[in-house]
């Protein structure tokens, strides 16, 4: 879900009555509460506002995001997503014709290269923030990204 | 310590027009005059000429017509960038020196070469570095920044260069969204290479390779028809160090204003110098099929707006602009 989608439900949700609503996808879930926000695994801590808050469960924010599964071909696929900084064109490799800098099911070390976003001649090489397996890989090599689009998504566990 | 002695000491000759005591460079310096002998040599070795004549001093008769860090040092007028420089006689590529080095030197070091083996330039192209003929650069930067507006400073530093071009008389003109041509032909290209986190720059760094003194033969036979230098444009010898110093200023105000006043003022100046918009243009993709349309506009971001055929408007954020008329 893009972050614009996000802020468009909340406006909705502001606009009425409604004090919950949840919201279950293929890319996660997303839970807006209206008045307070509620912190997983401590339900005591409320926090009174008068906007609606966002949840990506069971994480407390979405520039932090939670894991998500995603289903292909009824496969489930359990892992952190690693998003896009900017706005850009998705590369897996260096230049054309030679080896991605990762495949699936790799291996990574934090700080190493996952691929590149290039948007008017800036190559910014995106570095793995964590250690873990690459389970998925969600964009094809020459596409264009959004900004906060996952990109990879990455098992902390293995 | 010995390397800034040795500046100081060439400033000092630099600035005299007749014969400079040792004397006088002692007591200014606080070093022996044995010592001052020492780095009169090492300048000599350097290819400075230094005539040196009993009882009235030193003097500057000659200074190398080489791109080094004493030459640049002399001559430079900025406050942030240059003031470190990292020299290589040969190197693989200056971008890559200074991304490995990003996080070791200062903001506004930069990294120069006589030559490059490994020249690149978007997704690996080849950049051709002929010894002792370009400039072949790269500014490290740091500014505390969103990532998401690194991508103005390629159109930010081809603001600066062609400015810069234009005042030697090189109609200079940028090729969306950072390509310098002459006439069509491809004077300087630049690479723009940033490690950041989601919400915080690292560092930036922004290579360019400028043809300088190049003649049509210096350049392999696949370029004489797409490539031209400044020598060749002007047709009068060019000094390198005083091009690399008055490009580095430049570009030092074009940053400082771009932290000061936003991206705004450089876009106008982009849409001055450009020769893109207002053309009917291909835009080549890797792994997408191109783009055909009229470039009519630059986003408030500096990605380009196509009309395609359909009259439907697309931003487009890379690829190869190809102009059916030039």
């Amino acid at each position: 879900m893009k972050i614009s989608e996000i802020k468009e439900l909340i406006q909705l949700v502001n606009e009425t009555d409604i004090g919950e609503l949840e919201i279950e996808g293929e890319d996660g879930r997303l839970l807006l509460r209206k008045g307070r926000v509620q912190i997983q695994g401590d339900h005591n801590q409320f926090t009174p506002s008068s906007a609606p808050q966002v949840h990506s469960m069971p994480s407390t924010t979405i520039t932090e995001p939670a894991p998500v599964s995603t289903s292909i071909a009824g496969e489930e696929k359990q892992g952190k997503p690693l998003t896009s900084p900017m706005v850009g064109t998705f590369y897996r490799a260096s230049r054309p014709g030679v080896e991605p800098f990762i495949k699936m099911g790799d291996l990574v070390q934090a700080g190493q290269i996952l691929c590149i976003i290039e948007a008017m001649k800036l190559m910014n090489e995106i570095e793995a923030e964590f250690a873990g397996k690459v389970v998925d890989i969600l964009v094809e090599d020459g596409q264009p990204v959004e900004y906060g689009q996952t990109l990879f998504l990455i098992d902390p566990e293995i | 310590m010995a390397h800034s002695i040795r500046q100081t000491i060439l400033k000092m000759l630099s600035e005299r027009n007749t014969y400079l005591s040792g004397q006088e460079i002692s007591e200014k310096l606080g070093v022996t005059r044995t010592s001052i002998w020492k780095h009169i040599q090492k300048l000599r070795d350097k290819g400075y000429q230094i005539e040196s004549v009993t009882n009235l001093g030193y003097r500057l008769t000659n200074t190398p017509n080489r791109l080094i860090p004493e030459e640049i040092h002399r001559n430079l007028k900025t406050t942030l960038l240059g003031k470190e420089i990292v020299f290589f006689e040969t190197i693989d590529s200056t971008n890559t020196q200074a991304k490995l080095k990003a996080l070791e030197y200062p903001a506004g070091t930069i990294f120069i070469a006589n030559t490059q083996t490994g020249g690149r330039g978007r997704l690996g192209r080849q950049w051709s570095s002929e010894p002792g003929r370009g400039i072949w650069c790269t500014v490290l930067l740091k500014p505390t920044l969103r990532p998401t507006v690194a991508s103005q400073f390629p159109l930010l530093t081809a603001v600066a260069i062609a400015q810069t071009l234009c005042k030697y008389g090189v109609e200079a003109r940028i090729k969306w969204p950072n390509d310098i041509l002459v006439h069509g032909r491809k004077i300087c290209g630049i690479l723009t290479e940033m490690g950041a986190e989601l919400d915080r720059m690292n560092y930036l760094v922004i290579g360019f390779g400028l043809n300088v003194k190049q003649q049509m033969l210096d350049f392999p036979t696949e370029l004489h028809s797409i490539a031209t230098s400044v020598e060749m444009e002007v047709g009068e010898q060019v000094d390198r160090v005083q091009l690399i110093c008055d490009i580095l200023l430049e570009l030092e105000q074009k940053y400082f204003q771009f932290l000061t006043e936003g991206f705004l003022p450089i876009l106008r100046l982009w849409k001055e110098y450009n020769c893109t918009l207002g053309k009917m243009t291909r835009v080549s993709r890797f792994n997408q099929p191109p783009l055909y349309g009229e470039a009519i506009d630059l986003t408030p971001n500096g990605a380009l707006v196509l009309k395609i055929a359909t009259g439907q408007l697309i931003t487009v954020f890379s690829g190869e602009i190809e102009n059916n008329t030039q």
